[in-house]
């Protein structure tokens, strides 16, 4: 159970299952950060929290995600839009933003 | 049999079937052999396998031992429960020893729940691992179950083997046609033909299976790209009314080296708005900065815990994904999967265009030669 907010722990999912610790730090720094671009299409961002993540509206209280798994089904709730990576408006937004960096 | 001694989870076999063509009776054929001797059975009914002629003792009234010296055990409640009681009474002496499991899903369609519960049910997940899921298709009515019952296809979708049942009851041409059309809807999976071929349990339960893999040769046996190309699309239109016609296999192949986290956000994503239509996802990703592929195996919404090889067997380390998707297109797919892929890059890209701030930030890193955390600063600290 997490000290700071009560909530309890999950078993580990499978995005997350990583016996390389180095690696797994630096790739959650980059799957925070793409996290952010993508939930950007939502109007929502997320940071990491504990083991988790915590999602924000730019108003509005923060809401915990266990994992990956369960982190869309949070955001579909709180934004009202449905999350899919086959979206052509998201694919579209997402190379623009790749193009724009570079 | 030399009885093999497991020390890791317990291989499970996963054997389904339309109704009627014939899990039961290739049951029945592999519980002969004595090589099956550590092989403990999960059936619904002792009566629908008829196991008189087989049977040793009674050990209880929901356990037999045949002569074979397999176990043969009724599922009562729920599957988890017996799975669960299976392994507290072989620790307790009540039960001989048993090295590999395999569940029969009598009356049962989907083979996908039984997955589940292998994935995800406390003590289940870590005690037991699916080694491979069987399935059986009848050479006389195969290709109007395909046709008609979603099912159907999706039970040939998951499988690892597929045994087409009852081939003296059909003539060459329409067993060869199913065998063509089994292949185009999952090309990975090895056929077998009965009863022109003589099963042993070998061929259906031994071998590397996906959860188990350890080595890439074993991968590229079930990866290779050519069989998915030429088996991607049917000959002639595709009629969306046949279930099996808006099911389709596809190999993704990518040169560049893919971003775990790219790739793990994706997949949950596309997991959780298609979970239901993404019927297989198995492959291995070249992932940058680690000495091995990882080995990616989902049916469905379950993925398996990747597995990281230490080492590539080849030259080639392209990353090869292959999907089994129901009304996905695969160009759609792929567009997706190498945005998601390229985001990801432009990220690191700029990560490493600002060296002082990465190592300020990273656990174990310096500042002016001094230590910024400690290394063995929490992960989450990162």
């Amino acid at each position: 159970m997490c000290m700071l907010c009560g909530a309890l722990s999950m078993g580990r999912h499978w995005a997350e299952k990583d016996r390389d610790a180095p690696l797994r730090r630096r790739e959650r720094r980059v799957r925070i950060r793409l996290l952010n671009r993508v939930l950007g299409h939502y109007g929502m961002n997320a940071k990491l929290w504990d083991r988790g993540y915590m999602l924000g509206l730019s108003a509005g209280p923060s809401i915990r995600a266990e994992t990956l798994g369960n982190l869309w089904l949070e955001v579909e709730r709180v934004s009202g839009r449905r999350c899919d990576p086959l979206d052509p408006v998201l694919i579209a937004s997402l190379s623009r933003a790749s193009t724009t960096q570079s | 049999m030399n009885v093999t001694v497991t020390e890791g989870p317990i291989p499970v076999t996963v054997i389904t079937g339309f109704l009627g063509s014939g899990k039961t009776t290739l049951l029945r054929h592999l519980l002969r052999f004595p090589e099956l001797s550590d092989t403990a059975v999960l059936i619904n009914e002792f009566g629908e396998i008829g196991l008189d002629h087989y049977l040793v003792r009674q050990v209880d009234e929901n356990v037999v031992m045949l002569a074979s010296g397999c176990l043969c055990c009724t599922i009562r409640d729920d599957l988890g429960k017996a799975m669960r009681d299976l392994l507290d009474r072989r620790t307790n002496g009540e039960l001989p020893f048993f090295g590999r499991l395999a569940i029969e899903t009598t009356g049962l369609a989907d083979p996908v729940p039984i997955l589940h519960t292998l994935l995800t049910e406390p003590v289940v997940d870590q005690a037991y691992r699916l080694r491979r899921v069987v399935t059986t298709v009848d050479a006389v009515n195969g290709d109007a179950h395909l046709a008609r019952q979603p099912e159907s296809a999706k039970q040939a979708a998951v499988a690892d083997r597929i045994v087409i049942t009852k081939t003296d009851l059909a003539t060459a041409d329409q067993v060869a046609g199913l065998q063509a059309r089994l292949k185009r809807l999952n090309p990975s999976a090895a056929i077998f033909l009965t009863p022109s071929q003589t099963l042993k349990p070998d061929d259906l339960l031994a071998g590397a299976g996906f959860a188990t893999v350890d080595k890439t040769d074993d991968v590229r046996a079930w990866l290779s790209a050519e069989s998915h190309e030429n088996h991607a699309h049917p000959v002639g239109p595709r009629d969306v009314n046949r279930h099996d016609d808006r099911i389709a296999a596809y190999c993704l192949v990518f040169d560049e080296p893919m971003d775990w986290s790219a790739f793990c956000v994706w997949l949950t994503m596309l997991l959780h708005a298609h979970g239901q239509d993404v019927l297989r996802v198995k492959g291995l990703i070249h992932v940058p900065g680690r000495p091995g592929p990882v080995i990616i195996d989902g049916v469905q919404h379950i993925v398996h815990a990747p597995q990281h090889l230490d080492r590539w067997s080849d030259g080639d380390h392209r990353s090869r994904i292959v999907f089994i998707t129901r009304d996905i297109a695969r160009d759609v797919l792929e567009a997706s999967l190498r945005t998601f892929s390229c985001a990801a890059r432009a990220i690191e890209d700029t990560d490493r265009d600002l060296p002082g701030e990465r190592v300020a930030s990273a656990a174990g890193g310096q500042v002016g030669g001094r230590p910024f955390r400690r290394a063995s600063a929490p992960f989450w600290m990162s």
